[in-house]
């Protein structure tokens, strides 16, 4: 999509349509008194439609942009919904269908085509979920306290068998030393391929230092075996403690260097240095499997994730944030799973959540698109016009103004119109072409049409409103339903009939 | 005038709203839901009663240039007038362009809201192709306020471009034949611009006397006018293997660039009543014998595209040596003719057939199209040494025209006329 000004002014009809849409759902949230979860829901919307606008862009950047846009409008939107759910049964269903009005709308106005959104955002996504949930997972092991302990553990046992006697700590120094022999000749291979090239045929540098386990020979391993039986036969180490006596103060020396390990820890220090490149390039591998070809573009999908993840994981750090997390998560009736796994894992969770709930309500819009339930043609101005009609229906419900009512009924399908308008302007002449005055004039028309409509219905309103307070009579009601009905037939008979001559010429 | 007349039905949305809300009032039994219903009855209502727009628009289109030469851009102004007594809401214009034309800025597209009487005009722009183009008219879509009814009408506006300019006269060297042609001469005679007068002779024709000179001084005096000759020329293509060479793998070679040259100069030679022949110098050979007229601009074309066997008897025929011996050239060649070669010049063999030519009495033109614009060490070479090729050639007095592929032939023409007359 350019940025020419030409675009711009294309974009006037959708542009009015976007704010309208807005304006209908905040009035109607706040006359029926749900003004916070509207303005959340709004605003996470119009933070969405921005974010999938940005991500259908063919710019790496932008695309990072939205889906950080993406993560903040998924998570505000539904965070919207949830509390209108929690907060009334009107709210329950003047929330959602006001919210995901205004999200369609908007998202028409910017991306033109919603279905043609479905796919980047979908790999957002995918790559943004693939960073939050390691995230999530790590945080939960944090918080679960299984990390300290693995790496610790090594060590532990080092002291442990040092602390038992020297003929173990001599057995367990020799395969110690293997098992480092064995851990550095793996990591070598890959730290050589770290290191920059010398040219073709020039011995690597590292080559040169590697010792391999082929090289030792038989009769060590021999000799090894024979102290592990001693040590079987033997556990307490007596025999070699006698040897050791023999050698009088050399043997002192030997038992306290053995008992305290004093080759043993630089031994391990090695070893898990050795084991850091090894995960290192697992971890290398598992990076590079899941950027694909275009790493940049991965990233960029990712970017929302990533942000998500820093921002939660920062937050949830900070003591009094992250206590204050773990209480609203077991308020938003997850039980005790933030207790359990930490708030940041589970907020990190709900993240996730909410982006597959996005994702999922797309694809149901593409499917009803596909399907023929929402026309092909201003698809987002249609369903958002819906939408927001039945915000106004379930207001009304929820007992707001009639007056407000009934504007937002208008306002609602002044969206549909302007929207639906400027898109036929689009689809006829194409972009580019200065549509500002024909769009104004019909907005205006349009508009004059809904301050009459809005006046009718407050007129009868206040007509019938002597009407309404009268003792129910069922025989009444039936009569005024009837006509009611028989009057729409006819509305509907004369539409369909028109008097006028119109038809097909030619001249 | 075409009209097509048809209902959106945009408004029907208006109705469903109605009973959407209206159910909805009866289940809920809550008289603002049911209210809610008139406000899509009364848009119902808004699509229903507003009627259909008026048709009564006139378009107007004209040009900047109507024979601009091809690939210039041309100018277009659309206007669009409401003749009607109503106005006219929503207006929207799609200017129906012959589709060999390109547009350049702005689409042809534009809306508009007409009062009576009213005009909206819009400008954008064509880049002219070679041939004669016809606009016949525009798309007039108009719709009513509420957009209910659609009135799509084909409005007639002809206008015609013609777009043919060939290459402006390549200039030859002057030697022509007593046939009144396009060449000119520094020999007064029957032509149209003035070259000089002399005393008046028997038998001069009575049209060319200067009769003011007469009334003013008594003196008779004919006037004598430059004298326009046809000219015999024998176009010779640099067919050879070492000519087909390309700037670049996707780029047409030099073989193919001089086949189009030629084409060109043979085209504007044959329109100014020359004879003109054409020999092709390697490749399959093949040679054509000066002549005029329209069959000749075929046959040349055959040729060229075709080789020598789509020549039919007597025409022309085959050269031994596909043409790369000089005396089978010179053999067939008329001694009055003159010579235009066209060649890409990358090696020695073409400034010796130049300088043969010339040694046998035929002036000599040469086209040269330049492919020696890579940025290879091999590339820089060849350019150095056609450069002197070049400047060799002009050396001998020998007219170069150089021409880049990436401009019009007609623009070389001109910056080579400048270049010899000045």
């Amino acid at each position: 999509m350019s940025r020419d000004p030409a675009e711009r002014q294309v974009r006037l009809g959708a542009r009015l349509a976007s704010v309208l849409a807005a304006l209908v759902a905040l009035v109607l949230g706040v006359a029926i008194g749900v003004p916070g979860a509207t303005l959340g829901g709004v605003g996470g919307g119009v933070i969405l439609a921005a974010g999938a606008r940005a991500l259908v862009r063919e710019e790496n950047a932008t695309r990072a942009a939205g889906s950080a846009g993406l993560v903040v409008g998924s998570l505000a939107l539904l965070g919207g919904i949830a509390v209108g759910l929690r907060h009334s049964s009107v709210a329950a269903a003047f929330v959602p269908a006001a919210s995901l009005g205004v999200a369609v709308v908007v998202l028409d106005a910017f991306v033109e085509s919603p279905v043609q959104a479905s796919p980047p955002v979908g790999k957002a996504v995918k790559r943004s979920a693939a960073v939050i949930v390691p995230a999530a997972a790590l945080a939960a092991t944090w918080h679960l306290g299984v990390l300290p302990t693995v790496l610790l553990a090594p060590e532990a046992v080092v002291v442990l068998w040092t602390s038992v006697n020297a003929f173990l700590a001599l057995v367990a120094l020799q395969f110690l030393a293997v098992v480092t022999i064995v851990l550095v000749g793996e990591a070598i291979p890959v730290l050589d391929r770290w290191i920059p090239d010398l040219g073709e045929g020039s011995e690597s540098p590292l080559e040169r230092f590697g010792f391999r386990l082929e090289d030792v020979p038989v009769a060590y391993w021999a000799l090894l075996m024979l102290q592990v039986l001693v040590l079987l036969v033997n556990p307490s180490g007596s025999w070699f403690g006698a040897v050791l006596g023999v050698l009088s103060d050399l043997g002192t020396a030997i038992e306290l260097v053995l008992v305290y390990g004093v080759f043993h820890l630089p031994l391990v220090a090695v070893a898990l240095l050795a084991v850091l490149v090894l995960v290192a390039r697992g971890f290398q591998v598992v990076v590079m499997w899941w950027a694909g070809p275009q790493p940049a573009t991965a990233l960029a999908y990712a970017a929302g994730g990533a942000f998500a993840a820093v921002v939660v994981t920062g937050l949830g750090a900070i003591p009094p944030v992250g206590a204050a997390l773990g209480r609203w998560a077991s308020a938003s009736g997850l039980g005790s799973l933030p207790g359990t796994f930490g708030a940041t894992a589970v907020v990190l969770l709900c993240v996730v959540g909410a982006l597959v709930v996005v994702r999922t309500l797309l694809l149901a819009f593409g499917a009803a698109t596909v399907l023929g339930a929402v026309p092909d043609s201003a698809a987002g101005y249609a369903a958002g016009g819906t939408l927001l009609f039945v915000a106004a229906l379930a207001a009304a419900v929820g007992d707001a103004p009639a007056v407000v009512v009934f504007a937002g009924a208008a306002g609602s399908l002044l969206v549909w119109d302007l929207g639906e308008n400027t898109t036929t302007l689009r689809e006829q002449l194409g972009r580019g072409v200065d549509t500002r005055e024909v769009e104004l004039t019909h907005a205006v028309g349009s508009a004059v049409v809904g301050v009459l409509a809005v006046v009718v219905a407050t007129g009868a309103m206040f007509l019938l409103g002597p009407a309404g307070l009268a003792p129910p009579d069922e025989g009444r009601a039936l009569v005024a339903l009837a006509l009611a009905l028989a009057a729409l037939l006819a509305f509907v008979y004369v539409a369909e009939n028109p008097l006028d001559e119109s038809g097909t010429d030619e001249g | 005038m075409t009209e097509e007349t048809r209902e959106t039905g945009r408004w029907e949305v208006g109705l469903a709203t109605a009973l959407l809300a209206g159910g909805a009032g009866v289940v809920t039994g809550n008289p603002a839901v049911f209210l809610a219903a008139t406000v899509g009855l009364v848009y119902a209502v808004y699509g229903y009663v507003t009627g259909p727009p008026p048709g009564t628009v006139t378009v107007e289109r004209s040009l900047d240039d109507d024979s601009p030469l091809p690939g210039a851009e041309v100018t277009v102004t659309l206007t669009v007038t409401n003749v009607g007594d109503d106005p006219l809401p929503d207006l929207r214009v799609t200017d129906r362009i012959p589709e060999e034309l390109e547009v350049v800025d702005d689409g042809s597209a534009f809306t508009a809201t007409l009062s009576p009487g009213e005009s909206a005009t819009h400008t954008y722009s064509v880049r002219g192709r070679r041939g004669d183009h016809a606009f016949d008219g525009a798309v007039v879509v108009t719709r009513n306020l509420s957009g209910g009814v659609e009135r799509r009408q084909f409005v007639r506006a002809r206008t015609e471009l013609s777009c043919r300019s060939a290459p402006e006269g390549l200039p030859l060297a002057e030697r022509t034949i007593p046939h009144t042609g396009r060449i000119e001469t520094d020999d007064g005679g029957e032509g149209v611009e003035f070259y000089a007068t002399r005393s008046y002779q028997r038998g001069d024709p009575m049209g060319r006397i200067d009769w003011n000179r007469y009334a003013r001084t008594g003196e008779l005096t004919t006037i004598q006018y430059r004298e326009e000759q046809a000219a015999v020329v024998v176009v010779v293509v640099d067919a050879r293997m070492e000519a087909s060479v390309a700037r670049d793998p996707v780029e047409p070679d030099a073989v193919e660039l001089g086949a189009y040259a030629a084409e060109e100069v043979v085209d504007t030679l044959l329109e100014r009543h020359n004879r003109v022949g054409l020999a092709m110098y390697g490749g399959h050979g093949g040679y054509l014998s000066p002549a005029a007229g329209d069959p000749q601009r075929l046959r040349v074309r055959q040729l060229l595209q075709d080789g020598p066997g789509a020549l039919g008897d007597g025409q022309g025929d085959r050269m031994a040596f596909g043409g790369r011996r000089f005396s089978a050239l010179d053999r067939r060649i008329p001694p009055e003719a003159q010579v235009v070669l066209v060649s890409p010049l990358l090696d020695d063999d073409p400034v010796g057939l130049v300088n043969r030519f010339r040694a046998h009495g035929h002036p000599v033109t040469v086209v040269s199209p330049d492919v020696t614009a890579g940025e290879t060490p091999g590339d820089t070479l060849a350019r150095i040494d056609r450069a002197h090729r070049v400047h060799e050639l002009r050396e001998s007095e020998t007219r170069v025209l150089e021409w880049s592929p990436d401009e019009p032939l007609h623009t070389a023409v001109a910056r080579a006329e400048r270049r010899w007359s000045g």
